[in-house]
């Protein structure tokens, strides 16, 4: 590199960013998470746009990172093999779209021979639960299963469309949760089919809306996305044979939605002893119908 | 979670004491942060690590907070840094190296030690920096003030930067702060010093913020500019640290390059004119 290229480099890597980050600075557990590659992709990047912005978070991951490598490695061929996959998962959606397909098939037939550990995510530990119990999608079957809500055939998915179509949906606050909504539920149809996140997509298109007076921040969009992410586990959860740490990792992602009334309520219903499979199913179809008919 | 059996595990021991001893090149020091770390921790029942969720590793997570209240011990005993503004737009690396050196009075070394043993940086550009600051902070290390750790109040943190040295003000560099900052630029290139007018150097500064604007960069693309340029970072590091291939950051790098290039040349200064204000 040229001593002007550094100089450059080092000018705008000075001014490139001089705004504070819209969310809340990250944990030392979420930056040892982050150092350790175990955060799920959707929330590796906002950990990293955050990093980008935010120089004491920024600092306090350098450190993190210099202590991390004082750990002992117990295997480093076996470490070396987990971050090149690492680094092929991550860029695989960069990649021209007709590798799609190829990298759905590569990625699987990795997943089986090489014995990569699943993220500590409690989300993410759901989603290997229901994988372990069988719960295969057909990504044909899960966007039909799409379609069989009959709300989403109104003005959400008209909003979803819009969205989709870098339009910014015809904007009121309920259109703009349904929309983190989906982004939510498919964010579980494409964690199960392996194709990549939606609530990228949902965050991408926020500055679209944010000419709009009745505009709202993504921490706000965050539960409606967070019950998505539930009730699709749910929904699918009921179609395997859930588990018990599978229902405690719902209840955790659960915990996280908790900002709507009627969650509160749903989960001191389903928290008891007497919980079933049927029962939380019948009851977050429910919650479901009237979150989408609201 | 059994905090106690994890952190006093024959394992966990020497890699917590490895850290101590890299930290604080002191022995004494280095016992003293130690015992000051564990007592943070242990208290009442390792209630810091209570907030464990199990997002990463137990081992990752306890090293994080062993290592955050090192820190802590070593902000309660030097102070907090208050470097000059230039300083400050050099980046994370720069700034650590401020604090190690004029703050902690760490042999420089041993700041080089501590910041390349990994082989994340490249020693040369270590090396470089820790020359620049003794260089251009005459004073470097010679007004240590100790804090006692009895005293928490928040104030006696503070160390008031030495005189002669500008505290960071806000964002907005003044031109004789432009005219530092360029200077010391040209010094961690290991080329000569020369000196710049200020007027001349405000300017470049109003045509960099203007390329600044036009460029618009995105969060990952300012990051990975970090990343290379400010904190030193070997492309292959920024890589892993990214999960990213190596190849794949330096092409990015080289992109971004160019369109920089182009935008300060859009902005007014062509790259024959920044040669030659550089003196390159």
């Amino acid at each position: 590199m040229s001593p002007s290229d550094r100089i450059f480099g080092l000018l705008f890597a000075a001014f490139a960013h001089r705004e504070r980050p819209a969310d809340a600075c990250l944990d030392l557990e979420r930056l040892a998470a982050l150092s350790e590659g175990r955060l799920s992709p959707m929330r590796r990047r906002a950990a990293l746009t955050h990093l980008a912005r935010c120089e004491r978070c920024y600092q306090e991951w350098s450190l993190v990172q210099e202590a991390v490598a004082m750990l002992p490695q117990p295997n480093p061929l076996l470490g070396r093999i987990k971050s090149a996959w690492r680094a092929w998962c991550s860029s695989r959606f960069q990649r021209p779209a007709y590798w799609g397909t190829l990298g759905v098939a590569m990625a699987s037939l990795l997943l089986v021979l090489l014995p990569v550990g699943e993220p500590s995510d409690p989300l993410w530990q759901g989603m290997a639960q229901l994988r372990q119990a069988g719960v295969t999608l057909d990504p044909r079957r899960a966007w039909r299963w799409e379609a069989q809500i009959p709300q989403w055939r109104g003005p959400y998915h008209e909003a979803w469309q819009e969205s989709v179509r870098g339009k910014a949906p015809p904007g009121t606050h309920a259109a703009m949760q349904k929309v983190a909504f989906a982004a939510g539920v498919r964010e579980v149809l494409t964690e199960l089919n392996a194709t990549g996140s939606q609530w990228e997509h949902v965050k991408a298109i926020l500055p679209d809306w944010q000419h709009r007076p009745d505009t709202l921040p993504v921490e706000v969009l965050e539960p409606a996305r967070r019950l998505g992410i539930w009730a699709g586990m749910t929904h699918f959860g009921c179609q395997g044979s859930p588990s018990a740490t599978f229902l405690s990792a719902m209840n955790a992602a659960w915990e996280a939605a908790a900002s709507r009334p009627e969650s509160e309520s749903f989960l001191n219903g389903v928290s008891g002893e007497n919980w079933s499979a049927l029962a939380v199913c019948a009851r977050a179809e429910r919650l479901l119908n009237r979150f989408l008919g609201a | 979670m059994n905090w106690n059996g994890l952190f006093f595990s024959d394992e966990m021991q020497a890699c917590l004491w490895r850290r101590v001893a890299r930290r604080f090149p002191d022995p004494l020091l280095a016992e003293e942060a130690f015992n000051d770390a564990l007592d943070r921790l242990s208290a009442e029942d390792w209630g810091l690590l209570r907030s464990f969720r199990a997002e990463s590793s137990p081992g990752t997570y306890l090293v994080a907070v062993f290592n955050h209240c090192l820190e802590e011990f070593a902000r309660s005993r030097f102070g907090r840094p208050r470097p000059p503004a230039w300083l400050h737009y050099l980046g994370p690396m720069w700034l650590r190296i401020y604090q190690l050196l004029c703050l902690e009075r760490v042999d420089a070394n041993a700041v080089v030690d501590l910041l390349t043993r990994t082989g994340d940086r490249l020693l040369e550009e270590v090396q470089r920096a820790v020359d620049t600051v003794l260089g251009r902070i005459s004073d470097c290390g010679h007004k240590v003030v100790e804090f006692s750790l009895d005293d928490d109040s928040d104030g006696g943190y503070e160390i008031i930067a030495s005189d002669g040295v500008d505290s960071f003000p806000d964002h907005r560099l003044l031109e004789r702060e432009w005219e530092q900052l360029l200077t010391a630029m040209r010094r961690m290139l290991g080329m000569p010093s020369a000196s710049f007018d200020p007027v001349e150097a405000g300017r470049f500064g109003q045509a960099l913020m203007k390329a600044v604007d036009h460029c618009r960069l995105t969060d990952m693309e300012a990051l990975m500019l970090r990343m290379v340029f400010q904190d030193g970072l070997k492309m292959s590091e920024v890589g892993r640290r990214l999960a990213l291939p190596g190849h794949q950051v330096r092409r990015s790098c080289a992109h971004l390059l160019r369109r920089l290039r182009e935008a300060f040349a859009a902005a007014g200064f062509g790259e024959q004119e920044f040669r030659d204000f550089m003196d390159l």
